[in-house]
Formats: structure tokens, sequence, C-alpha cells
């Protein structure tokens, strides 16, 4: 059944060879990298999501009761002075736009929390699904510097250690975005290891080949540890 | 419009909660600030994709800003997972509702948050009670309830748009 699933998901990813897979269980140390199996987890879980957003949009049949009040979207939108008019669907669309957003940093954000073995969405958890994806990048200014920072705490704990990198998870950013958007410089996309991470890391004793192209950017930020 | 009020900043928190708690597990918490993160989150969405809209906007001398515009920077953005179903979306929307019906919608937009899926998705456990995802996180294959709903999604037959807001009502108890 795990194995089924897991080949569907590999023939998605197509395009973007993913690592080693065939490990049976979430979680589970089966000795073959669970590392890299975690991480490709994470990956096949927000490739179905999307995959199943465009089955839902293809099937959805009511447009008039949004899961989100067209008059506030209006409001919002027309915050902006320079706003003089706004067209019928625009809030339509944006009310479903909203809708996938919200569902998307949930998920990012609870990936964080289940890495740290809690039950309970938190605000930092929020601010890690916002470091560790590109197109988030205008959210920075809502998460404060020490939420990051908390993060950045288990930097420094692992930085006697060899750093270890995200591929799986920069390669949905890299579909998403066509050109680069990582400014080393801001510190803003250092991706701050969790101790789920470090501790997984730690038990795995082998090295895991990570080659694929779509994680130039990555590989540039992971030269900052 | 300046200034605009503190509550209409925001999204209804109750819809927000809503939505994130159909991608959670049954058992996931949500802490209060993780709450109004999310709230401002999707202002600040809403804010960053309408100042690009626009921006092409007023770049083509146009005062409305189109639903097109909105597809356009999403896509410019690097929201180009949102911006293909939201196309279809749009597509599927002028098919059904047609465009001088949906202005006077639109603008009435008064009618109440509802979730969709208990519709189009008829679901063992009801999301609105149980707060139940899609099973994406509660099982050991976490998959497994994702091939489930595609396997119902894929299975839903005639799509009958009903213009009562009433039927709507009683299709989904609350």
């Amino acid at each position: 059944m795990e194995n089924n699933q897991q080949q569907g998901a590999q023939a998605q990813s197509g395009p973007y060879p993913g690592g080693a897979g065939g490990s049976a269980g979430a979680g589970a140390g089966a000795g073959a990298a669970p590392f890299q199996h975690l991480l490709q987890q994470q990956q096949q879980q927000l490739q179905m999501f999307w995959s199943y957003q465009r089955q839902e949009i293809e099937h959805v049949n009511d447009f008039k009761n949004h899961q989100l009040p067209l008059a506030r979207i209006k409001k919002i939108m027309k915050a902006d002075e320079d706003v003089r008019m706004i067209s019928a669907e625009a809030p339509i669309l944006f009310a479903k736009a909203c809708e996938l957003f919200i569902l998307e940093l949930t998920i990012r954000s609870w990936l964080h929390a289940d890495e740290n073995k809690r039950r309970t969405l938190q605000k930092n958890d929020i601010a890690a699904a916002i470091t560790r994806t590109d197109i988030f990048d205008f959210l920075v200014d809502i998460v404060p510097r020490d939420e990051i920072k908390d993060d950045a705490a288990l930097v420094g704990a692992t930085a006697s250690g060899v750093p270890y990198y995200y591929p799986p998870i920069g390669q949905p950013a890299g579909m998403m975005i066509g050109r680069p958007a990582v400014d080393p410089a801001t510190g803003v996309y250092v991706q701050p290891p969790s101790q789920a991470w470090q501790s997984v890391w730690q038990s795995a004793a082998e090295d895991t080949p990570y080659g694929t192209g779509a994680q130039g950017n990555l590989d540039g930020q992971s030269m900052e540890f | 419009m300046a200034g605009v009020r503190e509550q209409d900043q925001y999204m209804p928190i109750a819809n927000v909660i809503r939505i994130m708690r159909r991608i959670l597990p049954a058992h996931a918490k949500i802490s209060d600030d993780a709450k109004e993160t999310i709230q401002e989150c999707v202002s600040e969405y809403i804010s960053f994709i309408t100042a690009e809209a626009n921006e092409r906007c007023q770049r083509e001398q146009r005062k409305t800003v189109t639903a097109e515009d909105v597809l356009w920077a999403m896509e410019k953005l690097g929201f180009d997972n949102y911006a293909h179903p939201l196309s279809l979306y749009l597509h599927r929307y002028r098919k059904t509702e047609g465009e001088p019906a949906s202005a006077r919608r639109a603008s009435a937009s008064a009618s109440p948050s509802m979730q969709m899926h208990p519709r189009t998705h008829p679901h063992s456990h009801p999301p609105n009670y149980s707060h139940h995802g899609f099973g994406m996180f509660d099982f050991d294959p976490s998959s497994q309830g994702f091939y489930r709903d595609d396997a119902s999604s894929s299975g839903s037959g005639g799509f009958v748009a009903s213009f009562d807001p009433y039927a709507n009502i009683k299709r989904d108890p609350l």
C-alpha cells in the first residue's frame, strides 16, 4: 500500500528525481536514510495537496457560498489608495486564492510542528514555514525576528556538526518560482534545523547524495552555516 | 479610505480557523497567536497581490482591477501553483454563473460562509463537527486518506448549481 503510493508520487515527480525511496512507515527508522525519507514524505504531501486542490476545483459547483466574505476582501483590496475600481470577479477569485493560501501555509506550518513532536500549531511554526518557502518572503515582517531567532538558536547547536540540506522541500519552491529570489545577505532564507532533524540526522550513519540542479539556491543557503 | 477599521483589516477568524482545520489532523490544536498570525498573513497576501495587479492596471491606463490582473500578478510573484487552478476556477465560474448575474450577487456579498466540502465531497466525518481534515496526517500512510478523497471527488456525479440559498442551507445542516 505504502509502496504503491510512493511509486505514484515518484512518477509525478519525474522531472525532479527524488532521493532513495521504499522505506515503510512515517518516520520509522528502517535504516535506509530515514532523514531522506522524511523529507521525501513532506514533499509528497505538498504535491498531493496541490494535486487534490486542482481536482477539487474541477468539480466545484457552488460559486455563491464562499469560505471568506467578499466584502471584507474588497475592503482590504481598497485599503491601498492607488486601487480605484475592482471588478466583481476579483474578490471572488481572491476568496478561493486565500483559501488555498491558508491551506498551504497551515500544512507547511504543521509539518514544522510535527517535526518537533508537538500537537499545537504555534506562531514559530508559521515563522518556520515562511522562512522555508520563497514565495512567502513578503510575510517575513509579520513574524517578529525573535520567532526566527528561536529556531536560529538550534543552528548554533549544530554549528559544530556537518551542515545538512532540505532539498526535497526546496524542490516545490523551485517549481513555484522560475527566477532566483534568494538573497543570502538578508539571512531570511536560512533554514534552521529542528531538534527532530538533528536527532534523525545523527542517527543516520550514511551519507545521502543531493544532486538535483533545482537545489542551487538551497546549496547557496547551506553554505552560510 | 485610508483609515480602515481594525476589525475590517482581517478575515473573520472563525472562517480562517475553519479552513485551517480542513487540512490539519483531528488531534491538532491551534494556538491563539497562530490564529492571529494567519489572519495577518492573509491580509498581507491580498494586499501584496492586489498591489502588483494594480500596477499592471495603471500601466495599461485602466481603472478597474480585473480577475485577469490578479491571476497575472500571482504568476509574476511566483504563485504559479495558485494561478493555474484559479484560472480554471474562474473559467468554470463564468460558465456556470454568467456575467450580469454575478455582478449583482458579488455586490451583495452577504451570503454566509459555508464549507463546500460537505456538499461536493460527502465524507464519513462531517468537517464541521469533528474538525477532521482529509486524513493527510491522521494515518501512518498519510496519502491513504488523500487517495480516498480523490476517489470520492472523481466519483461525484451531476453538479446542480442551485440558485436558492435555502436549498444550500438545507443540504448542509449545521
